[in-house]
């Protein structure tokens, strides 16, 4: 008898064991498409049969299959490959302000250099004069509105490093949590994958924004560290990230906070998104608009140098043509075609001689020669130089981080694809394991249905 | 390797991202003709060719202000033509007014002459070409020449810039042309100093002026010469730029845009490409024991 019951209890681990099975098998395949899932495979363990019978089947949970060194690979590929495509993203402004279109930077220097040439042969022209003022004033608008997109560029990006970091302490906090509860979990012996997953996938969406590292310890619990430093502790604790704008340069600077003490780790954000983003900020976007101011004002005190000598047909000398800062700094956006000058073509000083205003056009000429000058590049190159330079880095600084992220995105996918590979579902793998399991439930019913038979055959003995 | 569901989809969906983006491009590339359209699709290339455009549009700024230079030439050529043709036929006069067997009442008339071929010599000397006193040099904003033939005009002349530190001259100065420099002999006190020997019935003096005339009707010719020299410079400057602009255009047109040939080529490519994409993610999911009935 004792040896029938324990056939039956032994049929019952299996069922259990066979249900278990088919209840993971089922829940791998319905999260065959759930991102960050990782799917699970059952442990069981044989009972060892006591004297006279009996044994069986024990469920020792499910376990995730995952490969901790690729998922660490993972999370460095994907903070590299939202660094190189915010990056991307950022400097494409740069191919709209220097693209050669009618009216833009490029087009507009060279109507003014030809309209001086123009001049050259009509001093006394009031069309070409004319040309002259409208060619600078095309020139001013370009400046302004090259720098005013520069400009924009820097405050959408310092908009975007803003919003990046707003959610972050919300994540961080929500990482310490559950390290927390997993611990907890897995101390009292209860099942921890769904937690680990949930904090798994928040960990890969806190490397797309931030180029974090993380440790875990043997209890459960994560450490997260940007740099050197701290975001979350082992135990659970999260620190604050908030930004504010840099007192010097007004553009934004990401802080941590901890013990109430804000630290600068803008230095430390060379990963993710916000990686991208400080990199075109405080890279290829200030680059070019430096450079941008520095052709300006040189253009400026190279034709104003030119102006001031010459004489308007009025007869009066010593006018700038155009209006800049008195630095580089700036000098795009605020220059303009001087007041002196500006809307009065005779005013332009064409003539060396007073006394010939009409006919003279040495000044003129001299103008027109500051095209062919080396005004730009720190008295190395001409003003066209300068801009071609401008266009050629801009150009590389987008190109590189399309290659950047082309290539990033391709590292990172051949890494989720090996991260899949281990811990992705196959749904016919699946089915097959279902099958497995369904197979072995209806042998431990068939173990069930030949005990009570059994039992059934013993009880009519007696009788 | 071990193949996942999503790794299936996730290169079908990736492989057909990829080529529709590669189509997209060619597409833009083959209907536009142009390779270059932003600093970034190749940099060196936008640095290279702004450059190019740069030189292409000073250049044809050059070329065009050569042309006008050489025609408002042609109208000053065309001047000191009329000049030569009135310096000699004073010189006839005054070789006829030498002869001893004319009568006074000859010379007067012969002086008359002289006077009417002053004026317009004067007249010519004031010449304006598209609003220019086109012998006044720098001062070409009122007449060189006063009724005495006094010259007003300012003695240096206009040059235009044809290469960075090239400049030609696109005037010829008056003061030389009829005399009224240092060195050269007066057009207009000549023709004076004949009208005066013919009026009082001097063959000697009218004579005497043989010389001078030969010199008034050489510095014309010289101006008229000059002319030339100018206009030949201004010819070959004119060639040379719109050589240089030509230049610009065609190696501007090498660096930016796009071969028909290769275009169309790649647009064909990626056409296929995109074709075999959307055939290989019609397959998904494919074979599978999903619904297999096992």
């Amino acid at each position: 008898m004792s040896s029938i019951f324990g056939l039956l209890g032994s049929a019952r681990t299996g069922l259990h064991a066979h249900g278990f099975g088919m209840s993971v098998a089922s829940q791998n395949a319905q999260n065959a498409t759930t991102e960050g899932y990782t799917r699970r495979d059952v442990r069981l363990s044989a009972i060892e049969p006591p004297p006279p019978g009996g044994g069986g089947v024990q469920v020792r949970g499910s376990r995730r299959i995952m490969d901790s060194f690729i998922e660490r690979r993972v999370l460095g590929a994907t903070a590299a490959r939202a660094e190189a495509s915010a990056r991307e993203e950022a400097l494409g402004v740069l191919d709209r302000v220097l693209a050669e279109v009618e009216g833009g930077l490029a087009s507009s220097l060279d109507d003014l250099e030809v309209a001086f040439t123009r001049l050259t042969d009509r001093p006394a022209d009031p069309a070409a004069r004319g040309e002259v003022l409208a060619a600078a004033e095309r020139l001013s608008t370009a400046f302004a509105q090259s720098a005013a997109q520069l400009d924009a560029a820097r405050e959408d990006i310092d908009g975007r490093i803003e919003a990046e970091v707003e959610g972050l302490s919300d994540t961080l906090s929500q990482i310490g949590d559950l390290g927390v509860r997993i611990q907890r979990a897995e101390i009292s012996g209860r099942e921890a994958s769904d937690l680990r997953d949930q904090r798994d996938q928040l960990v890969r969406e806190l490397s797309e924004v931030l180029p974090v590292t993380t440790l875990e310890d043997d209890n459960g619990g994560l450490s997260v560290r940007l740099g050197g430093l701290s975001l979350v502790t082992s135990d659970g604790r999260a620190a604050e990230l908030t930004v504010a704008p840099d007192p010097a340069t007004g553009s934004m600077r990401i802080l941590r906070e901890t013990a109430g003490v804000d630290q600068d780790v803008t230095a430390l954000v060379d990963g993710g998104t916000l990686g991208g983003l400080v990199a075109a900020r405080d890279g290829a976007l200030s680059d070019t608009g430096a450079a941008l101011d520095q052709l300006a004002f040189d253009l400026a005190a190279a034709y104003n140098g030119v102006h001031t000598v010459g004489y308007g047909q009025d007869g009066a000398s010593g006018r700038a043509l155009f209006a800049t800062t008195a630095g580089a700094d700036g000098a795009a956006a605020a220059f303009s075609v001087s007041a002196d000058v500006a809307g009065q073509p005779d005013r332009l000083a064409a003539a060396l001689d007073p006394a010939v205003t009409a006919g003279d056009n040495r000044n003129a000429l001299a103008l027109a020669a500051v095209a062919d000058s080396d005004v730009a590049l720190g008295g190395t190159g001409t003003a066209q130089q300068a801009l071609s330079s401008m266009i050629g880095s801009a150009g590389r600084a987008v190109r590189d981080a399309r290659l950047d992220a082309g290539y990033a995105d391709d590292f990172a996918q051949q890494l989720e694809s090996l991260r899949q590979s281990v811990s992705g579902v196959s749904v016919d793998e699946e089915m097959i394991e279902l099958s497995k399991f369904q197979r072995s439930y209806q042998a431990s019913l068939r173990i069930v249905e030949a005990a009570d038979q059994m039992l059934q055959e013993l009880v009519n003995l007696k009788r | 390797m071990r193949v996942s569901d999503s790794m299936i989809h996730e290169l079908s969906v990736r492989g057909l991202r990829a080529r529709k983006a590669d189509h997209f491009e060619a597409q833009q590339v083959a209907s536009t003709g142009v390779r270059v359209q932003k600093p970034s699709d190749d940099p060196i290339a936008a640095a290279r060719a702004r450059g190019t455009r740069s030189a292409e549009r000073r250049q044809d700024a050059i070329a065009q202000m050569s042309g006008e230079a050489i025609d408002s030439l042609h109208g000053v050529s065309d001047t000191l033509g009329h000049a030569a043709d009135v310096a000699s036929r004073v010189r006839e006069l005054a070789v006829l007014g030498a002869n001893d067997h004319l009568s006074a009442d000859d010379r007067a008339g012969m002086a008359e002459e002289v006077s009417a071929l002053r004026g317009e010599l004067l007249a010519l000397a004031n010449t304006r070409v598209d609003g220019e006193h086109v012998f006044g040099g720098l001062a070409h904003d009122t007449p060189p020449f006063d009724a005495m033939g006094a010259y007003l005009g300012d003695t240096r002349v206009k040059e235009i810039e044809i290469g960075p530190g090239l400049r030609v001259p696109t005037q010829v100065p008056g003061d030389a042309i009829f005399g009224a420099d240092a060195g050269g002999v007066p057009a207009f006190a000549t023709f004076d100093a004949l009208e005066a020997a013919l009026r009082g019935d001097d063959p000697d003096a009218a004579h005497a002026l043989l010389d001078d005339l030969d010199a008034v009707v050489s510095q014309i010719a010289l101006g008229q010469a000059r002319v030339g020299g100018r206009q030949q410079a201004l010819q070959q400057a004119q060639r040379a730029a719109e050589r240089t602009r030509d230049d610009a255009i065609g190696r501007r047109a090498e660096l930016v845009e796009a071969s028909p040939v290769e275009a169309f080529t790649e647009l064909v490519r990626a056409e296929n490409a995109l074709r075999e994409a959307i055939s290989v993610a019609s397959r998904l999911p494919g074979p599978s024991l999903v619904g297999s009935g096992g």
